[in-house]
């Protein structure tokens, strides 16, 4: 049990960090600038939160097998723990971004355009005018991404089998406890589950009030 | 944040590569079992178990899982692999299992042939799929050949492997189509009965060890399989063994 709950917070991690990385670059492109088909592009961007695990799994199965377009250059992924961990950046994309957009949202442009007329350089304004106002929404969007990614069964199934210590996350270590009828070592396994995501749900939660404090928006 | 990488990527160091076996679900009673004898043995090695139904396994195989035994419910299975150019290094049976049909007690009826799934109290019957699971496969071609198909067709709910269709007998199905190993579980063997389907009436299901590594380990897993201990415990659960 440890080691596939180890497992699961490693690509739960790796995941939300990477979603950091490529996420608010993104949000902040999609607030600020101007972005060409804006449209199209965010639609793309938040289709993983309708398609069925089975179709994303589907389509990186066959990118990912070693004769697919992305396996022959090197990216053989299929059943390993990068495979299942381009899966969860790809999948959770649209929690994190969504976070993200909606921090940046609530920067009022004025205060940048001040920032920037009173001659504070680009990581100063950063540092002292965006930052303050938008971390909890980046925290949120990140722990929403972590939570997420804890949380999934099916697109990890398809694209990472289940190889103890590789792919067998929890939620798939308690699936097979399940079809080997060893329901004691599944309902310990599940109460683990229920509160880890209670936990991180309220955090979540609780984040986003005292955000919507600090920016006074009146939505809660 | 840059401690806790650290941390996870000295675990990833930390952890050994196992030799990696995929199996035929109907084999998850017995495995544990023989992994323990066989690590018990071997301390330097360590066993990675992943299940699933012969023809998923063979699919997966195929795009590059990176398993070093496999271990088939059907020889027919390693033939797709082998069209599939995957090379196979030694090919060894090592178990035949009986097809069961189970019925939990809770239904009152013991079942002593196929017409018990014409009872009325019999609706849902559980049975692995039979596209790609080899004891679904055996399971439908029971009931063809003893003239039972039509009448039951209707009544049948697809398992993704014959694991999954004894856990759907246990947890709501009012029958099903099992390996024997299953049915001899502490968890069914008290809460149901079985009758042994007629061996004349479907292909037999040969449990085979396949060799996917050109490695000595992998070599030294097959060969524990047809020994007289892996025997002894294959007998204990039901297997029939060369």
């Amino acid at each position: 049990m440890t080691e596939a709950f180890l497992l699961s917070f490693k690509l739960a991690a790796l995941t939300s960090l990477t979603l950091l990385v490529l996420g608010v670059p993104l949000a902040y492109a999609l607030v600020f600038k101007r972005v060409p088909a804006r449209a199209l592009v965010e639609a793309v961007f938040l289709m993983p939160l309708t398609l069925p695990p089975t179709v994303l799994g589907y389509y990186l199965l066959i990118l990912l097998a070693p004769e697919g377009f992305l396996g022959r250059l090197g990216l053989d992924w299929a059943f390993r723990f990068e495979g299942i961990w381009l899966a969860s950046v790809i999948f959770s994309l649209p929690f994190a971004l969504t976070a993200y957009r909606e921090a940046f949202q609530a920067v009022e442009p004025e205060v940048l355009e001040v920032s920037r007329t009173l001659g504070l350089g680009t990581f100063r304004r950063w540092r002292r005018v965006i930052l303050p106002w938008i971390w909890p929404g980046l925290l949120s969007g990140t722990l929403l991404a972590f939570a997420h990614t804890l949380g999934e069964f099916g697109v990890v199934l398809m694209v990472g089998g289940n190889l103890p210590g590789e792919t067998r996350v929890a939620s798939i270590y308690i699936f097979d406890l399940v079809q080997a009828l060893e329901f004691q070592q599944a309902a310990r396994a599940a109460l683990v589950f229920v509160v880890l995501s209670f936990v991180m749900v309220l955090a979540v939660r609780t984040l986003e009030v005292r955000w919507r404090s600090i920016t006074g928006s009146s939505a809660r | 944040m840059r401690r806790l990488l650290v941390v996870f990527l000295l675990l990833g160091l930390a952890q050994a590569q196992p030799l990696r076996i995929a199996a035929a679900a109907n084999l998850s009673p017995v495995l544990p079992e023989l992994v323990a004898a066989y690590e018990a043995a071997h301390p330097d090695v360590q066993l990675g178990v992943s299940y699933g139904a012969s023809g998923q396994l063979v699919e997966q195989i195929r795009r590059g899982a990176p398993f070093q035994v496999f271990l088939s419910a059907s020889p027919d299975y390693l033939r797709h692999l082998a069209d599939a150019g995957v090379r196979i290094y030694t090919e060894t049976p090592f178990a035949r299992s009986p097809l069961v049909l189970y019925v939990p007690s809770r239904l009152g009826v013991t079942p002593t042939g196929f017409d018990v799934l014409a009872d009325p109290r019999v609706r849902r019957v559980a049975v692995a799929n039979p596209a790609y699971a080899p004891f679904g496969k055996a399971a439908l071609t029971a009931l063809k050949r003893a003239g039972w198909y039509a009448r039951v067709e209707d009544k049948l709910i697809y398992a993704a492997n014959v694991s999954q269709a004894a856990q759907m007998t246990v947890q709501g199905a009012d029958a099903g189509f099992l390996a024997l190993a299953s049915a001899l579980l502490p968890a069914l063997r008290e809460r149901g009965a079985y009758w042994q389907v007629p061996q004349d009436l479907y292909p037999p299901l040969l449990q085979v060890a396949a060799q996917l590594d050109p490695r000595p380990e992998a070599q030294r897993f097959v060969a524990f399989l047809g020994s007289e201990e892996a025997r002894a415990i294959l007998a204990r659960h039901g297997y029939a063994t060369p």
